[in-house]
């Protein structure tokens, strides 16, 4: 099984490719590392247009928002 | 960003990032999903993010008609369901009549969110975050030399945001926060003064007392807007030990150790900060590609540092600039604090920070 980081690495710029998801990193779900992925809204179309599992990793999704830099 | 429409723009921005929580949280979900076999869709590509500028545009140009409306609460820019920008208007309570579908070819979203009074700063009042920070409130005016975790902003600009370390270089001592609260997001020059409170917490709003200034802009990383990755959204400005001190307020984690350490997923982590005072939250992801969205353009990240809040919002608007430390009494600096959605929060791998600057943590 490859690398969490590998994994990322292959991945990261053709899931940021995809409207709405916003960011993209390495998570932990019940010890496992997994495909962290921020989105938008979690609408239909992205439940589509994401993977469950990637090399064998999860794909976890939260909807984070739109992300802001946060001066007032 | 000229300073006159960046404080028309601020309650907005406030305003805008809790619609999109408010929103989110109907269908807020962290699902691991089970492997099946349905394969990925990638074939779109190419793009690095949406582009705002018209939407952005749109916005600022119908502000003062949208916002003028009974029932609107707010306006500002996000994306559609399917992922292109649009203007985004905020209600009190639902639908209102008489609103266009679209500005200047924008499309418009409806966001119910109630009314916005709650999270716009008021004086005494600070927090409304996850860790309850006492009774201290970081947007106020402290005496010389001020604790971390205070409300600065540049001379230039009506806007607060948070002082995040005191840092050492070469025998000097520097404030330590983002490019866009000491640098107006790469437009200052070096040399600008460095307020405290940032001139957004102070009274009248948006007018500069004798004395404020702590310090002058000194060093920014600048960051790239478009095509482009970032590590860092960090500045220094010069200022001394008699202005600012190396300890939070009350209540916070006191002085920050000398000693960095890196992010964990998992890691219990604090901060304070100029909105939701001092919080405590947990490492949910690392070494992430995250867009964010500026005054003035789109930007990517990479290898960053993503928290989520315990109870509660972790940071808010206002917030930037904070160190994140880890939660404990050790206080080793983990992340520096600029940006969030919801119930996220971004922040800069702090050596990364530290090596972009050529300074070290001046701490415990």
């Amino acid at each position: 099984m490859p690398s969490i980081s590998d994994v990322l690495k292959r991945h990261t710029d053709s899931l940021m490719a995809i409207p709405g998801v916003v960011g993209v990193g390495q998570g932990e779900h019940n010890g496992h590392p997994t495909v962290y992925v921020m989105v938008v809204r979690l609408t239909d179309s992205l439940r589509h247009a994401l993977p469950d599992s990637l090399e064998g990793y999860a794909v976890q999704i939260v909807t984070s928002g739109t992300i802001q830099a946060q001066p007032d | 960003m000229r300073s006159t429409r960046r404080a028309t723009a601020l309650p907005l921005r406030i305003a805008l990032v809790l619609a999109l929580g408010v929103v989110a949280a109907c269908t807020d979900t962290t699902s691991p999903r089970a492997p099946s076999a349905a394969g990925p869709d990638f074939a779109r590509g190419g793009q690095q993010g949406p582009d705002f500028r018209a939407a952005l545009a749109a916005r600022s140009k119908h502000e003062h008609d949208i916002m003028t409306r009974a029932g609107v609460e707010g306006i500002g820019v996000g994306l559609s369901d399917n992922g292109t920008p649009a203007v985004v208007i905020m209600t009190a309570n639902g639908a209102i009549g008489g609103l266009p579908a679209k500005l200047d070819g924008v499309p418009v979203i409806l966001m119910p969110t109630g009314p916005f009074l709650a999270v716009l700063p008021r004086k005494g009042k600070p927090g409304g975050g996850s860790g309850g920070g006492g009774s201290v409130d970081p947007s106020g005016t402290f005496a010389r030399p001020v604790p971390l975790g205070v409300s600065i902003g540049n001379e230039n600009e009506c806007a607060a945001g948070t002082l995040g370390a005191r840092v050492t270089k070469g025998g000097s001592v520097y404030i330590l926060s983002n490019n866009h609260v000491l640098a107006r997001q790469n437009a200052a020059s070096l040399g600008e003064q460095i307020l405290q409170p940032g001139r957004y917490d102070t009274s009248p709003q948006c007018s500069i007392p004798t004395g404020s200034s702590i310090g002058t802009l000194s060093q920014f990383v600048t960051i790239k807007f478009g095509s482009g990755t970032n590590t860092v959204d960090a500045a220094l400005a010069s200022t001394t030990t008699s202005l600012v001190g190396n300890a939070t307020f009350t209540g916070g984690y006191g002085q920050p150790n000398h000693t960095t350490r890196s992010a964990t997923v998992g890691m219990a982590v604090q901060k304070c900060g100029r909105t939701t005072s001092c919080t405590h939250g947990q490492v949910a992801a690392i070494n992430a590609t995250v867009t964010v969205q500026y005054d003035v353009g789109v930007a990517t990240f990479v290898n960053q540092v993503v928290v989520g809040g315990k109870r509660g919002a972790f940071s808010k608007a206002g917030d930037s600039g904070s160190l994140i430390v880890t939660d404990d009494v050790n206080a080793n600096p983990v992340a520096l604090l600029f940006a969030g959605g919801q119930t996220t929060t971004i922040g800069n791998p702090i050596d990364a920070v530290l090596s972009a600057l050529g300074v070290t943590i001046d701490g415990k």
